[in-house]
């Protein structure tokens, strides 16, 4: 019997293995979050299960696959199942109980992106956003026009979707705040029991984002979010515009931010954070000094944010009261997670 | 006396800015054929015209920038509000934003149709809202609430740029800009305190898709405004400026201390070196009153006129500066 020996080119098999341990200048990263504001004690237990289960599909993705765009994908799709974030079913709703959702998607490569405004009807906005950025010349497509794109791209849309949205918590939300905007103000509120904001600015957030960066520094960012809590119809915020609410260069970094969306979109919070770390701030004082300059312009916004440089180092930071996030890194191999200031829980990473 | 010595003690602190008034504003960039060059450059002085007189009657930038904008609105000749081209459906849906330098309040709307003034309903987006950004049929029905007159779109299609996409494309969606698309229109003013105002309004790309939202209304892409910074207009391929944060990246070039239209090259031609096929122009008014404007496409209709010259200039093709002196209208 002869067996067939196969004749390897090894020459050739040299040069590529070469060729890839040149591109590969990182390891892997993925860093969730799951909202900046004032989250009740309550709700911290869902929060935190929330990012870490988000953190592992997203992580398994881009293990599997060295795809940035697809890990963040992933972690997003999770959280916009997920009641307890203000992202697809969990959205909070517009003042006339509808869900009208933003959404974006940023590849740091070759800076193309998919963003969705005030968009209805759809499970997934970030898969929608997927789309515009593969298969239109566009970047930005909101209202009904983003809608259609979805149905004609496949996504199912149906009226009852906007329902099938709508969490009883959001509605029960919605109750109290317009209840709150037509009481006087004499009214007194017992603050640890009550997560209604009084007005637009104070509430759990709950707008969700993930950046992912892959072994060639490969980096990917997007964010998703039912907006804020009586919103006007229409109304879109800062998560789908470039530099305001999520941003992505590969030369420099992934970033995405969550509070007051109109705070974030009149200081471009993102771009500040990207500029911040070409001067040189490290991660997490970028973030910081970008939420800084935001409130100091704009006393009535504050938020978070997180970043993952083009070195694949991770930084977040939030100057609201909570922000529920969760990170972990290819060399340390430990989801890190919290929701307020100072936690650092950890927890090894194990293949499922 | 008393209150010269004041006044100078106050200007040698620094806390009063004496400021010259300017307003500058852009009809567009992109390849413009001399007939339509014609047309621009008489929409231009128009334009200038009603905006600096008010900047000068009554030192309020926003109502300048304001004014102006209408101007290039009410024309056919630009790509904004009247004249605006048409989306694959053969719709005009338009956006529109506003920005107070000062307090970084903004206004702004996307995808809007039926309305002739879309710097207008932005405008009241900023003052009557708690929002910034409000976008497709919700921005429109908003128009209404505040006393906006909506109109069909037949009145907003001008013969000379509409028609062209009335029907949904049978070559597929048009996705470069043609001449067709020349015309978004912007402005830039600061007073006599320093305080700048930033405001752009469009049409968008012909045959665009429903929704589809460009730079223009996008704080920090192709709109910006900063008392301590700089006020922004940038025109062109608006994926690109999307992409590219075109207003951003000028504001953070102009704060490093390059000059204004050395910024807006540099932004314009490292844009055009990562996204390919792409151009754009762009005008600016620093914290300083240095303007700035400047494009690597084949054109850009301008125009500026400074409190301290009187003299409006204007232009479309490279190189050209016309004048013609700016008379005050008495009032």
């Amino acid at each position: 019997m002869i067996c067939a020996i196969p004749v390897v080119n090894y020459k050739l098999l040299y040069v590529r293995i070469i060729l890839v341990l040149i591109k590969m200048k990182t390891k892997l990263a993925l860093i969730v979050h799951g909202g900046a504001g004032t989250v009740a004690q309550s709700r911290h237990p869902q929060k935190l299960a929330g990012v870490q289960q988000a953190l592992r599909a997203g992580y398994e993705v881009l293990k599997a696959t060295n795809n940035p765009v697809d890990a963040v994908e992933a972690s997003i799709k999770v959280m916009e199942l997920d009641e307890a974030f203000n992202a697809g079913y969990g959205s909070m709703l517009t003042c006339n109980g509808e869900v009208e959702m933003d959404a974006i998607l940023i590849r740091g490569s070759d800076l193309k992106a998919g963003a969705v405004g005030a968009m209805k009807n759809v499970a997934h906005p970030i898969s929608v956003c997927k789309a515009i950025m593969e298969k239109t010349p566009h970047v930005l497509l909101v209202g009904d026009g983003a809608e259609q794109f979805a149905k004609e791209h496949g996504f199912p849309v149906t009226v009852t979707t906007s329902e099938q949205l709508t969490a009883p918590r959001a509605r029960n939300l919605l109750e109290r705040v317009l209840a709150k905007q037509t009481v006087a103000s004499t009214e007194a509120s017992d603050s640890s029991h009550d997560d209604a904001p009084k007005s637009l600015s104070k509430g759990e957030g709950g707008t969700v984002g993930a950046v992912a960066i892959n072994t060639f520094g490969e980096i990917a960012a997007g964010t998703s979010t039912g907006g804020i809590a009586a919103k006007l119809p229409g109304r879109v915020g800062d998560t789908p515009i470039i530099g305001g609410g999520t941003f992505c260069d590969d030369a420099i970094c992934g970033a995405g931010a969550t509070g007051l969306g109109e705070a974030i979109m009149r200081t471009c919070v993102c771009s500040r954070i990207a500029n911040a770390l070409e001067k040189g701030e490290e991660p997490n004082q970028a973030c910081l000094s970008a939420l800084e300059f935001m409130t100091s312009r704009i006393p009535e916004g504050d938020g978070g944010a997180i970043v993952l440089t083009k070195d694949g180092e991770v930084g977040f930071n939030f100057n609201s009261n909570q922000m529920s996030w969760a990170y972990i890194k290819q060399d340390e191999n430990v989801i890190h997670y919290g929701i307020e200031k100072g936690d650092d829980f950890t927890v090894p990473y194990s293949d499922s | 006396m008393n209150k010269l010595v004041f006044l100078s003690i106050l200007l040698l602190i620094g806390t009063v800015r004496a400021a010259d008034p300017i307003l500058i504003i852009h009809g567009g960039a992109g390849t413009i054929t001399s007939e339509h060059a014609a047309h621009k450059r008489i929409g231009m002085v128009a334009s200038i015209r009603a905006g600096f007189q008010v900047l000068l009657d009554t030192d309020n930038p926003m109502d300048a920038v304001e004014a102006a904008i209408h101007v290039l609105e009410s024309s056919p000749a630009f790509n904004a509000g009247y004249g605006s081209v048409l989306t694959e459906n053969g719709e005009i849906e338009m956006d529109a934003i506003v920005i107070n330098g000062t307090d970084l309040t903004a206004g702004a709307v996307g995808a809007m149709k039926h309305v002739l003034h879309p710097i207008s309903v932005a405008r009241f987006v900023m003052n009557s809202t708690e929002h910034v950004f409000l976008v497709g049929e919700f921005a429109e029905k908003f128009a209404e609430s505040r006393g906006i007159p909506l109109v069909p779109t037949s009145e907003l299609i001008a013969n000379s740029t509409g028609g062209k996409m009335g029907v949904k494309s049978h070559l597929g969606r048009k996705i470069r800009s043609s001449y067709d698309d020349v015309g978004t229109v912007g402005a830039v003013a600061i007073n006599s305190k320093g305080n700048i105002v930033a405001g752009t309004s469009t049409g968008g790309l012909t045959g665009k898709m429903e929704g589809r939202v460009g730079d223009a209304p996008l704080v920090g892409s192709g709109t910006l405004a900063d008392d301590d910074v700089a006020g922004i207009s940038a025109t062109g391929d608006g994926e690109a400026f999307i992409r590219w944060r075109v207003a951003s990246r000028v504001a953070s070039l102009i704060e490093q201390g390059v000059n204004a239209s050395e910024a807006i090259l540099t932004v314009l031609n490292g844009m055009t070196n990562k996204i390919p096929g792409t151009s754009g122009g762009c005008i600016a008014i620093t914290k300083d009153g240095e303007i700035g404007f400047q494009w690597n496409s084949e054109h850009l209709a301008w125009a500026y006129v400074k409190g301290s010259n009187m003299t409006i200039h204007y232009g479309v093709e490279k190189g050209e500066d016309q004048t013609t002196p700016f008379t005050v209208v008495a009032s």
